[in-house]
C-alpha cells in the first residue's frame, strides 16, 4: 500500500518556508518526514498523534475511532486476528520514538549508509556494551535533499524507525549545515572523534540510552575483536572502516573481522590480534588461518633492530623486511630459528621462503647466517663457517650429505662438531670449520678425534692425486687412506720423515698400514707402510727399513 | 530567579526553573564516563515543569514528564571550533520562537502530540544549539512566549 | 427468500467480528490511554477516602529529639519560595521550583557535617526506599559555599533529587538547623508542615501526618459537584492569566473587598480562606 496522500495544506505552506537564516537546518524539502511516507506509514503517525491527547472529549473520541478505522483499513484480518493492542498493531515495533542501529538498516553494516553523512554523537556511560565503559552513539543523518522516507526499518526491525527524527546532535561535519532526518545510528566503543575525524570532541550525554540495542548489534562488550578494533582506533585507526563484520571463521574454531586495510583475528587461545599490509598479504597466500600459520598469537610488531616488522602466528612468524620482501618461517623453522637466537642470533634474518630441494629429499629456508633443514620429523640448523664449508664442498649433494645434528661442542671447551649422513665437520675459532668422511673419519674418530693426538682438522680430505688415496691434515699430523689401505695417522718425526724424505704417499712408502707403536713398545716404535717401515728413535732420529 | 554559571546567565519566568552545569570531564584512570579527549561544554536546561534529575543533555527523561503545557529547552555548548562554520553560521541566541519553526519530526525521539526546534547559532564565539521541545504541538501559540521570556532573559558572555 | 436470509446472516456475522474487534480495540486503547495517565477514571489518590483533617498549626506538635535541633520559636509555618544556588561540586548553577507547581515538595536541609544528617544522606541514595508520597519531590538543600565545603556536598549528594547550595534558603523558610524538614504544598506554595526526627523513617511518619491534613482539603474539593467543562475552562484561564500577572495565591487583591483584603476582615487566615485559597490554587499550577 504505497498510495502517497496529499499533505495537509496548513501544514505544508508553514513548512516549505526556508528556515535556514533562522538557524533551522532541516532539509527544506523535507521539513516534516512524518507527513511523508506511505499511505500507511502516515496512517501510523497519524494515529500515534491522535493517541497523544492525554484527555478525553467527544472530539477526541472520534479521532480515536478513526484511528481503529485506520488500523482496519491498513490490515483488518492481522488486525482483528492477532493479540496486541490497537496501537501497537498500527504502530508495529517502531514505536518507540528512536531511530534505528544502521546494521539494521545498512545490510549488517553498523556503518553509515549511502545518502547519510555522521552528523553527531552522543555517549552512555558505563555501558555494558562495551564492558562498563562509555558507548557511543554516532547519528547518521540523510544528506540534502533527503532520499529516504519516514517508514520502520524493515523485516529486521530493532524496534526503531528510520529516516524520521529530524534531529541532529550537531558535533560532526559542522561544515554541512543542512541535514534530512536520522537514517540511523551507528553504536561503538570507539569515541566518534577516531570514529570519523570530522567529529569534534564535543560531549554529549544520554545515558538513558545505554541499553538500546540491536539483534545485529553483537560486536560490543563480549567480542575481543570489537575491543582490539577500538583499541587500534576503530574507523580512524589503521585499520580502516569495516568492511565485513565479525563473524565465525569455517573452523569453528575462530572469528574473523575484515577492515579496509586489515583483519582481526580471534581464538579463545590465541586471542584478537590485528594482521595488516604486506605480512596480511602473505598471510593470505598460506591460506590465512586456514593454512599452515593458524591464528596470529601477536599484533603487528617492529622488531628492537628496527629492521623488520613481523607477527607471530600459532606455527610460526612472517617477517616484513622492507626491500627484502616478506617471508614466512614456518614451525618446525621457526622453532629452530628461536632457539637459535631468531634474527639476533647466529641464522639471522631470513632470506627467502621454505624450499624444496632439488633432490625431493629435503624442505630448507636460507637464514642470513645458515640454513635450516627439515627432513621428516628431523630439523637440523646449520650455519656459519660449517654451513660456508659445508656449501663450498658441494652441500647436500658434497661428500658430507644432509647434516643430522646441530653444531655441538665436544667438550674440550674449544670447538665443536656437526653430523652429516656421511662424516663431520668440527670447528674450533683458530683452525675453522673442516669436513671429515670416509676412512679419514674413522681414524680420526678411533683415534680419539679432537681430544687425540691430531686435535682439530686443517683440512678436508684431499685427493693424493693417484688415484688412490686421501689425506687430511690435522693440527698435529695426517690422516692417509686409499682404496686398499685404511686409514693411519702419521704425525711427529715420522710425518716429517714421511713426507720430506720419502715422498710422502707417492713415494717409495706408500700408503700408512698401520698406526705407529705407541710409546714403551717393547723393540721399539714402528710404522708400517706398503714400501717399508719406519722406526721413531728420538724426534730428530727416524729410520727407514724398506720391504725385503 | 536569577542563575548563572559557567559563562551564561538567565532569569527565569515566573514557573521555570533550571540549571546550568557542566557534566564531569572523563578521567584517564577509567573509561567508564568516556574518553578523557572528551571536552564537556556548558549546558542550559530550562524548563516550565520540574526537571528529573537524570535527563540526557537534550532531555531525554525529561521530555518524557512533559504534559501538554510544558516546555523544555535545552542550551547545548559546542567547542570552539564549531563556531561560525556552516552549522552555525546564525548570529546571535534565538529569543523569538514562533510556531512554524517547530515540527513533530524534529525531536531527539518522537513522542505523540510533541514537537521540537532545533537552532544552532553561534554567539561570541561560542556555537551553541538551541533545543526546545513542546508537550504539545498544537499548544505552540500559548507556551512559546514563556520560552521566548526564558530566552529573553539569557545572556551568553563571549569566550 | 434462503438467499436473502442467507446474505443477512453473514452480514450480522460480519458485523459481529467487527463490532468484536472495536469493542476489543476499545479496551486496548482504554489500556493504553491509562499507562499514560490520561484514563478516563478518577486516579487512585483523588479517590481514596481521606481521614479528617487535624490543621497543624503549631510548634506544640513537635517533640525536641536528640541530636537534632528545636523547632523555631513560632506559631506559624515558615514561608516557602523557590529554590536557587549551586549544584553540589559549586560549579553548576540550579533553581528547583517549589511554589505554584502541581506537585508537592519536601525540602530536606541537609548539612555535610552533623552526624544526624547523614542517616538521611544515606537514606537518599536508594529512593524507592523512601517511600515518598506520590506526586512528592524531594529536594535536598544544603547552605552555600560560604558554609559547606562543595566537594564533601556533591560526595554526599543522591543522585536522584536535586541538590541544592543556597543559604538564602535557610532563612526563607526559617530553619533552625539541620537537620531539617519542610512539607511544601505545589499548588498554593505553602507550608504544609515541617519538623525533623532522628532518621528518616521518623520524618516521613511526621510528613505523612502533614499530607493527612492536606487531604482533607482535597477531599472537601473532590466532593464539590462537577463543574462544567467551560467553567472549568475558564478557571483555568483565569488561574493563568494570573499567575502571569504575577498575582499568586495568597495575594492581598485577590481578597480585597472595597479596599480592604479578606485577611484585614478576618484578622488571620482562617481555614475557610485555606480550602477555597488551596482549590483554586491547585488549577493555577494546570494540574
Amino acid at each position: 500500500m504505497t498510495v502517497a496522500l496529499p499533505r495537509r495544506s496548513s501544514e505544508a505552506n508553514v513548512e516549505a518556508a526556508d528556515l535556514a537564516p533562522e538557524g533551522i537546518h532541516r532539509d527544506p524539502t523535507n521539513h516534516n518526514p512524518l507527513a511523508g511516507g506511505t499511505f500507511a506509514q502516515r496512517l501510523v503517525h497519524r494515529a500515534s498523534k491522535a493517541l497523544g491527547g492525554r484527555r478525553s472529549s467527544r472530539r477526541s473520541f472520534l479521532t480515536r475511532t478513526a484511528m481503529v478505522g485506520s488500523a482496519l483499513a491498513v490490515g483488518p484480518i492481522d488486525f482483528i486476528l492477532k493479540p496486541g493492542t490497537a496501537y501497537g498493531y498500527l504502530c508495529g515495533t517502531c514505536s518507540d520514538g528512536w531511530t534505528a542501529f544502521c546494521c539494521t538498516v545498512n545490510s549488517g553494516k553498523n556503518t553509515c549508509p549511502p545518502y547519510s553523512f555522521v552528523a553527531g554523537w552522543w555517549k552512555a556511560d558505563n555501558a555494558a556494551y562495551c564492558c562498563g565503559a562509555a558507548r557511543y552513539i554516532i547519528d547518521c543523518n540523510a544528506t540534502c535533499p533527503t532520499q529516504c522516507s519516514c517508514r520502520c526499518a524493515g523485516d529486521s526491525c530493532d524496534g526503531r524507525r528510520t529516516c524520521c527524527n529530524q534531529f541532529r546532535y550537531g558535533q560532526c561535519h559542522t561544515e554541512i549545515a543542512c541535514y534530512g532526518p536520522v537514517v540511523c545510528r551507528v553504536a561503538t566503543c570507539t569515541p566518534p572523534w577516531r570514529y570519523d575525524p570530522s567529529c569534534t570532541t564535543s560531549s554529549a550525554t544520554d545515558n538513558r540510552t545505554v541499553n538500546h540495542g540491536a539483534p545485529c548489534l553483537t560486536t560490543d562488550c563480549g567480542s575481543p575483536i570489537a575491543k582490539k578494533y577500538a583499541e587500534l582506533g576503530g574507523s580512524a585507526g589503521f585499520l580502516g572502516a569495516v568492511v565485513a563484520p565479525e563473524k565465525a571463521n569455517s573452523d569453528r574454531r575462530g572469528r574473523v573481522a575484515r577492515y579496509q586495510n586489515g583483519n582481526i583475528y580471534w581464538t579463545a587461545t590465541t586471542g584478537a590480534h590485528e594482521v595488516h599490509g604486506r605480512i596480511l598479504a602473505e598471510f593470505a597466500k598460506q591460506a590465512g588461518v586456514n593454512g599452515v600459520l593458524k591464528y596470529p598469537t601477536s599484533d603487528t610488531r617492529r622488531s628492537s633492530d628496527d629492521k623488520s616488522d613481523y607477527v607471530n602466528f600459532e606455527n610460526g612468524r612472517i617477517y616484513d623486511l622492507g626491500t627484502s620482501g616478506v617471508i614466512t618461517v614456518p614451525k618446525p623453522y621457526f622453532t629452530k630459528h628461536e632457539s637459535m637466537g631468531g634474527v639476533h642470533g647466529l641464522l639471522g634474518y631470513p632470506t627467502r621462503a621454505v624450499t624444496t630441494s632439488k633432490d625431493g629429499k629435503s624442505r630448507y629456508q636460507n637464514y642470513a647466517g645458515g640454513r635450516i633443514y627439515v627432513q621428516g620429523s628431523r630439523v637440523v640448523e646449520i650455519h656459519g663457517a660449517v654451513f660456508t664449508l659445508h656449501e663450498s664442498i658441494g652441500g647436500v649433494y658434497g661428500p658430507l650429505g644432509y647434516p643430522i645434528s646441530d653444531l655441538a661442542p665436544v667438550g674440550d671447551g674449544r670447538g665443536k662438531a656437526q653430523w652429516f649422513e656421511k662424516g663431520m665437520v668440527f670447528y674450533s675459532p683458530s683452525t675453522s670449520a673442516h669436513g671429515l668422511w670416509g676412512k679419514v673419519l674413522s681414524r680420526f674418530i678411533t683415534n680419539g678425534n679432537v681430544r687425540g693426538y691430531l686435535r682439530y682438522p686443517t683440512s678436508e680430505p684431499t685427493d693424493v692425486g693417484d688415484g688412490r688415496g686421501t689425506f687430511a691434515a690435522f693440527e698435529r699430523g695426517t690422516i692417509y687412506a686409499s682404496t686398499t689401505t685404511d686409514g693411519f695417522e702419521v704425525h711427529g718425526a715420522v710425518l716429517d720423515a714421511y713426507v720430506d724424505v720419502h715422498g710422502g704417499p707417492t713415494g717409495a712408502l706408500g700408503y700408512p698400514t698401520s698406526e705407529l707403536d705407541p710409546a714403551g713398545t717393547p723393540g721399539g716404535r714402528f710404522q708400517r707402510f706398503e714400501g717399508g717401515t719406519l722406526q721413531f728413535v728420538s724426534d730428530s732420529k727416524v729410520i727407514f727399513t724398506p720391504n725385503p | 530567579m536569577k542563575l548563572q554559571a559557567h559563562g551564561i546567565e538567565t532569569d527565569l519566568p515566573t514557573g521555570w526553573e533550571g540549571r546550568i552545569g557542566v557534566r564531569t570531564t572523563p578521567l584517564a584512570t577509567s573509561s567508564a564516563i568516556g574518553d578523557p579527549a572528551e571536552v564537556p561544554h556548558p549546558i542550559v536546561h530550562l524548563a516550565n515543569f520540574a526537571l528529573p534529575e537524570d535527563r540526557g543533555d537534550f532531555g531525554s527523561g525529561a521530555v518524557d514528564l512533559m504534559g501538554d503545557q510544558d516546555v523544555f529547552v535545552s542550551l547545548f555548548e559546542y567547542g570552539p571550533e564549531c563556531a561560525n562554520t556552516a552549522l552555525f553560521s546564525r548570529q546571535g541566541l534565538p529569543t523569538k520562537l514562533t510556531p512554524n519553526m517547530f515540527s513533530a519530526s524534529a525531536l531527539q525521539r518522537t513522542l505523540p502530540g510533541q514537537a521540537g526546534c532545533q537552532i544552532f547559532f553561534t554567539e561570541g564565539d561560542r556555537a551553541f544549539c538551541l533545543y526546545t521541545v513542546l508537550g504539545k504541538q498544537s499548544s505552540a501559540a500559548k507556551v512559546l512566549p514563556g520560552a521566548n521570556a526564558a530566552l529573553s532573559g539569557t545572556r551568553i558572555q563571549p569566550r | 427468500m434462503t438467499a436473502l436470509v442467507v446474505l443477512l446472516g453473514a452480514v450480522v456475522a460480519i458485523l459481529a467480528v467487527l463490532v468484536g474487534g472495536l469493542l476489543r480495540t476499545h479496551a486496548e486503547i482504554l489500556k493504553r490511554l491509562h499507562e499514560l495517565g490520561a484514563g478516563l477514571e478518577p486516579s487512585e489518590s483523588s479517590a481514596q477516602a481521606s481521614p479528617p483533617p487535624t490543621p497543624v498549626t503549631s510548634r506544640e506538635d513537635f517533640q525536641v529529639m536528640p541530636q537534632v535541633p528545636a523547632p523555631p520559636d513560632r506559631e506559624h509555618f515558615g514561608g516557602a519560595a523557590d529554590l536557587v544556588g549551586l549544584a553540589p561540586g559549586g560549579q553548576d548553577a540550579v533553581s528547583v521550583r517549589i511554589t505554584g507547581v502541581p506537585h508537592d515538595t519536601i525540602v530536606a536541609f541537609l548539612s555535610s557535617g552533623c552526624i544526624t544528617c547523614q542517616k538521611f544522606w544515606d537514606a537518599f541514595r536508594k529512593p524507592r526506599k523512601l517511600k515518598l508520597p506520590d506526586g512528592t519531590r524531594l529536594v535536598v538543600v544544603t547552605k552555600g559555599t560560604d558554609a559547606e565545603s562543595p566537594s564533601s556536598v556533591a560526595d554526599l549528594a543522591p543522585s536522584g533529587f536535586p541538590t541544592v547550595m543556597t543559604t538564602e534558603a535557610f532563612g526563607d523558610y526559617d530553619v533552625p538547623g539541620s537537620p531539617y524538614f519542610v512539607y511544601v504544598h505545589g499548588p498554593s506554595g505553602r507550608v504544609r508542615g515541617e519538623g525533623t526526627g532522628p532518621d528518616w523513617e521518623q520524618v516521613r511518619s511526621l510528613l505523612e501526618q502533614a499530607t493527612v491534613d492536606a487531604g482533607l482539603t482535597t477531599a472537601l474539593a473532590d466532593q464539590q459537584v462537577s463543574k462544567p467543562d467551560a467553567d472549568q475552562a475558564r478557571e483555568e484561564r483565569i488561574d493563568r492569566e494570573l499567575w502571569a500577572a504575577g498575582v499568586r495565591p495568597g495575594d492581598p487583591s485577590l481578597y480585597s473587598v472595597d479596599g480592604a483584603t479578606a485577611t484585614d476582615e478576618a484578622g488571620g487566615a482562617d481555614e475557610a480562606d485555606d480550602s477555597e485559597g488551596h482549590g483554586s490554587s491547585a488549577k493555577m499550577g494546570g494540574s
